[in-house]
C-alpha cells in the first residue's frame, strides 16, 4: 500500500481486525523517507505508525476481554494511554481524527471497570544515561542537542538508562506504570462488571455511557448516629464513618447507546475478588 | 505550619533545611563550579538523603532543568544545580505524582518562578490529558531567613495556592 492508501485504511473507524502488514509497510516507507533525507515525511510516518499501533491495541483489547484474557486487555489500554501521550505533542487529533478521541475516551472508561487496585512500583537510582538518537552519554549540564519526546528523522528521542541501582519494590495504589498489577496467590480477580457490559456489546466501537457516582454501602444503610459504627471500630457511628468516604462505594451506571434492546441489569454489588466456593 | 487547603491540596510553610550559603559551603564542588553556582538566581536542590543516597534529584529533573533554563533566560535569570555532574543522580519512584526538584530562590523571584513552574506543570497535564497531583518545594530567602513552601495536591490548584503566599511568612 502507498502512504495515501494506508491513511485511508486508518481513517476507516469500523475495523474489527487489524491488517498486520501495515506495520511493515509503514516501516519501509519511513526507511525510504530517511534515505531521501525527508525528515518531515519520516516524522509524519512516525505519527501514522503510532496511530496504527493505537488502533491495533484497541481492537486487541476488546477481543482479549471477549476471550477472558483480561490482563492482556488491561496492558493494551495502558499502552494506548502511553502512546497517546507521546503522540499529542506531534499530532492534533481533535475532531476525532483517525477515531483517536473515541479510543482515548473508551480506553479510559474500560479501564475503570477493571478490578485492579494494587500495583508494584520500583524504586531505583539512575546514575548514567544516553540519548537514543545519537548515543551520546549525557550529564545534567552537558547534553546533546536532542530533546526527549521530540522527533528526529522519524524516531522519537528518549533516554537510555545505562547505569542504575535497584533499591526496592513498593506496593502502591496509584503507580505511573499501571501494567504492574499484583496477582496474589490463591486469589482471583472478579471481572463481573466487564462481563456484564460485554453481554451488550458487539464491536469495539459500540458506544456506552459510564456514570460514576457514590452509593452508601448496605451495612451502613440503617446505621444510627449513636449506635456502634458498622465498621467494627467500637466507636459511635457519628464519631466514626458517618459522612465519610468509608461508608460509600463507587457506583457505576452503564447505559448502552447502540444496543438499546439488551435486557437491563439490576443494581448489584461487585467486589474486587471472586468469592471462593 | 499549615498554610491553607485547596480542595485536596495542601500548603505547608516551615524553616528551610538549606540556604544559599549552605550550598556554597559544599566541599564536593570544584572552585569553577562553585563560582558558577554562586552566580545562579535559581538553584535546584537534591533530596537531603534517600535511603543512604546523596545528591538524588526527582526523576525527569533533566527536563525540568532544561525547561527552567529556557524560561529563566527570557527573564535574564540563571539556573543551576546544587550538585556536580558526577554527583548528580535521579531517583525513580514511579508513583503517579509529579515530583519536581526543590527550588531555592530569593523571595523577590518568587512570583516569576512559581509562574514558570506552573507553566511546566500545565504542559505535563496537557501531555497526559488527565488530572495529576504534584509535590513541590520552593525555598525562599529574604534577609538571612529561609522558608520552605511545600505544596502537595492537584496541579490545577498550584498557581492559585502560590499567589496566596505573602511576605509575612518570614515574620513567623
Amino acid at each position: 500500500m502507498e502512504l495515501e492508501q494506508i491513511k485511508q485504511y486508518l481513517k476507516n473507524s469500523n475495523k474489527l481486525n487489524f491488517d498486520i502488514n501495515i506495520k511493515s509497510q509503514l516501516k519501509e516507507l519511513k526507511a525510504k523517507a530517511v534515505e531521501l533525507n525527508q525528515e518531515d515525511n519520516a516524522n509524519e510516518i512516525w505519527c501514522l505508525e503510532t496511530i496504527s499501533e493505537i488502533q491495533r491495541l484497541f481492537i486487541n483489547a476488546f477481543n482479549s476481554i471477549k476471550n477472558g484474557q483480561y490482563f492482556d486487555a488491561w496492558s493494551s489500554y495502558d499502552s494506548i494511554d502511553i502512546k497517546l501521550s507521546f503522540l499529542r505533542k506531534h499530532f492534533d487529533y481533535s475532531n476525532n481524527r483517525y477515531n483517536l478521541s473515541f479510543i482515548e475516551e473508551y480506553s479510559r472508561k474500560y479501564q475503570q471497570l477493571f478490578p485492579y487496585e494494587y500495583f508494584m512500583s520500583r524504586e531505583s537510582v539512575i546514575k548514567k544515561e544516553s540519548c537514543s538518537i545519537c548515543g551520546r552519554t549525557n550529564t545534567i549540564r552537558n547534553r546533546c542537542e536532542h530533546e526527549v519526546g521530540e522527533l528526529y528523522m522519524g524516531e522519537m528521542c528518549s533516554r537510555k538508562v545505562e547505569d542504575m541501582e535497584f533499591i526496592a519494590m513498593s506496593i502502591v495504589k496509584n503507580p505511573f506504570d499501571k501494567y504492574t498489577v499484583l496477582f496474589p496467590e490463591g486469589m482471583e480477580y472478579n471481572y463481573e462488571a466487564l462481563d456484564t457490559l460485554f453481554l451488550g456489546l458487539n464491536t469495539p466501537y459500540d458506544r456506552w455511557n459510564l456514570d460514576v457516582g457514590k452509593k452508601i454501602k448496605p451495612e451502613f444503610a440503617k446505621a444510627e448516629r449513636n449506635k456502634p459504627c458498622p465498621c467494627g471500630s467500637g466507636k459511635k457511628y457519628k464519631k466514626c464513618c458517618c459522612g465519610t468516604d468509608a461508608e460509600t462505594t463507587v457506583h457505576n451506571k452503564i447505559t448502552l447507546l447502540d444496543n438499546p434492546n439488551v435486557k437491563p441489569v439490576a443494581y448489584k454489588r461487585i467486589g474486587t475478588w471472586k468469592n471462593k466456593s | 505550619m499549615s498554610h491553607e487547603s485547596y480542595g485536596k491540596s495542601k500548603v505547608q510553610i516551615y524553616d528551610a533545611r538549606v540556604s544559599f550559603e549552605d550550598v556554597y559551603q559544599k566541599d564536593t564542588l570544584s572552585p569553577d563550579l562553585l563560582e558558577h553556582i554562586k552566580g545562579a538566581d535559581i538553584l535546584l536542590l537534591p533530596h537531603e538523603d534517600f535511603k543512604g543516597f546523596k545528591n538524588c534529584f526527582p526523576e525527569q529533573t533533566y527536563q525540568f532543568y532544561s525547561f527552567l533554563k529556557k524560561e529563566a533566560a527570557k527573564q535574564d535569570l540563571s539556573v543551576d544545580i546544587g550538585a556536580s555532574d558526577e554527583e548528580y543522580k535521579e531517583l525513580e519512584l514511579h508513583a503517579d505524582v509529579v515530583n519536581i526538584s526543590e527550588v531555592l530562590i530569593q523571595w523577590t523571584f518568587f512570583p516569576i518562578v512559581t509562574s514558570m513552574i506552573a507553566a511546566y506543570l500545565y504542559d505535563l497535564v496537557k501531555q497526559r490529558k488527565k488530572k495529576m497531583n504534584a509535590c513541590i518545594k520552593i525555598s525562599v530567602e529574604k534577609k538571612g531567613k529561609t522558608k520552605t513552601i511545600n505544596f502537595e495536591g492537584d496541579i490545577e490548584n498550584f498557581e492559585r495556592a502560590m499567589k496566596s503566599i505573602k511576605e509575612n511568612i518570614f515574620d513567623e
